[in-house]
Parts: structure tokens; sequence; C-alpha cells
């Protein structure tokens, strides 16, 4: 069967935010945009396994992350040192330089362990369900949902160590904790 | 096991680690520190989708729809 333009539509309106899913996943702009490439070309050629009336963006994003994690077993069993590759991932996206505060929570979003990440960004940044969550990565709800609370509570200590003046009506809270902490050390 | 360690801190430690583990709990579950992550998360996720998107993705799907003109 022949794709349809609905389909090609609505492939094409999917394109920013597969970009953006791709980023998060790689930390690498050009390397998210080849995740991208393929992923369009591997929707293309399957289009008839994809059920109408179901997320297409979820599909879409299953399709990213299973080419993501294939590419990094087989570049896993090329190189032997995965550090060196994870180091390359943490390089900044070039359009995401910002301020400074959100320079040190790209950071630490880019520390927390790729199951975490994941799951909170297609929860907390691309709008998808608990459930629409858990099919594009292959797990129980349950399980998404303790990834994100994991995550939520290692960025919430991150950005409370490093800038508490950010919360404002916080602000006081965060410098007696400042202080107690340096006091005590 | 874990019931030893406790035994072998001091006292004052105790209670000190005790408030410690609650402040730390208020802290990472604090609604407005959540709601921040929230709005990080998707001011981050917004840079690159509102980018606008490069040509080369308009071209591979022209691309695919020929080459499936041409199959037929």
């Amino acid at each position: 069967m022949k794709v349809s333009d609905e389909f090609r539509d609505q492939l094409i309106a999917a394109i920013p935010s597969l970009r953006a899913f791709a980023v998060s996943l790689c930390g690498n702009a050009t390397r998210a945009d080849d995740l991208v490439q393929e992923t369009l070309v591997k929707a293309w050629a399957n289009h008839e396994s994809f059920e109408p009336g179901t997320n297409l963006r979820a599909w879409l994003y299953t399709i990213l992350r299973n080419e993501f994690y294939s590419q990094m077993r087989k570049k896993a069993r090329e190189i032997e040192d995965s550090d060196g590759a994870l180091a390359a991932r943490l390089a900044v996206h070039p359009g995401q330089q910002g301020h400074m505060d959100m320079v040190d929570f790209r950071k630490a979003l880019s520390q927390l362990p790729d199951d975490q990440r994941e799951a909170l960004v297609l929860v907390g940044a691309t709008g998808l369900s608990y459930e629409e969550a858990a099919e594009v990565c292959g797990c129980a709800v349950g399980t998404i949902k303790s990834r994100v609370s994991r995550a939520r509570s290692r960025l919430a200590e991150v950005m409370q160590l490093d800038s508490a003046e950010d919360f404002g009506p916080d602000q006081a809270t965060g410098t007696i904790l400042a202080q107690a902490g340096s006091s005590r050390s | 096991m874990a019931k030893n360690d406790e035994e072998r801190q001091p006292k004052a430690d105790k209670a000190d680690m005790t408030a410690s583990v609650a402040k730390h709990v208020r802290k990472t579950s604090d609604p407005t520190v959540q709601a921040a992550i929230g709005r990080k998360l998707r001011a981050l996720y917004d840079e690159v989708a509102n980018e606008p998107v490069p040509e080369r993705f308009s071209e591979l799907l022209k691309q695919l729809a020929d080459q499936e003109n041409q199959n037929r």
C-alpha cells in the first residue's frame, strides 16, 4: 500500500518533536538528525504496521529509540571505551547555550542514567502519557513512574545545591541550608 | 546489619542524619522545585522543537515518495 498523503503530512509535522527527543537521547545535534533521518526512512517503509488512531509520535519515538540503542550496542562492540562515547554525548547542543542555570540543568540531566532521562523527557516534555511512555520504552507503567520519580528527585537535589536563589520564595531556606552545610564541614 | 551500623553512630549524628533525610525528602518533593524542573525540561525540549526543520528532511520525504512512485 502506498503511503497516504495524510500519513506523510503527519510525519512532517512530527519532525520537530522527533529532533528534540533525539537530542535528549544522544546529546548531539548532528547525530540526532541522523537518528531522525533513519527513523523517517523506517517509518516510511513500515507505515502499514502503524495502527491508525494510536499516537503516531509515540510510534515514531519507539522507532527512534530502538535505532539509538541498537547503534549504541554496535558502538560498544566496536570500541571498548564506552566512557569516551558517554563523554561525547555530554556535548552541548549549539542551540541550547543560554542561561547559566540552564547549563547546569542540562548537565544534571545528561548525568542521569539513560533509562531515567528518557522516561522523564517522554513524560515531562513530549506530553506522552505514562502508558504511552511505557510502550515506547517497552516496560511496565510502574517502571516508568519510578524512573520519572527518581529522575525528578535527583534533579531537585542538584538544582537546590547549585542555585537555591532560582526558586524565589525558597531563597531564605536555601541560604539557611547552605550555611548549615558549610558550618558543619 | 543496618541496626548494628546505627548503634555504632554517636547519638547526635544519628539525630542529625534523620533530620537531613527528612529535609532531603521535603526538598526533592517540593512543588516549587518540581514545577521549575518541568519548566526547564520543556524549555530545553522546545528550544530544539521550535528550530526550523532542516531542509534535508523535506528532501528526504520527497525522495521517498519519488522512489515509491518509480516502483509502481
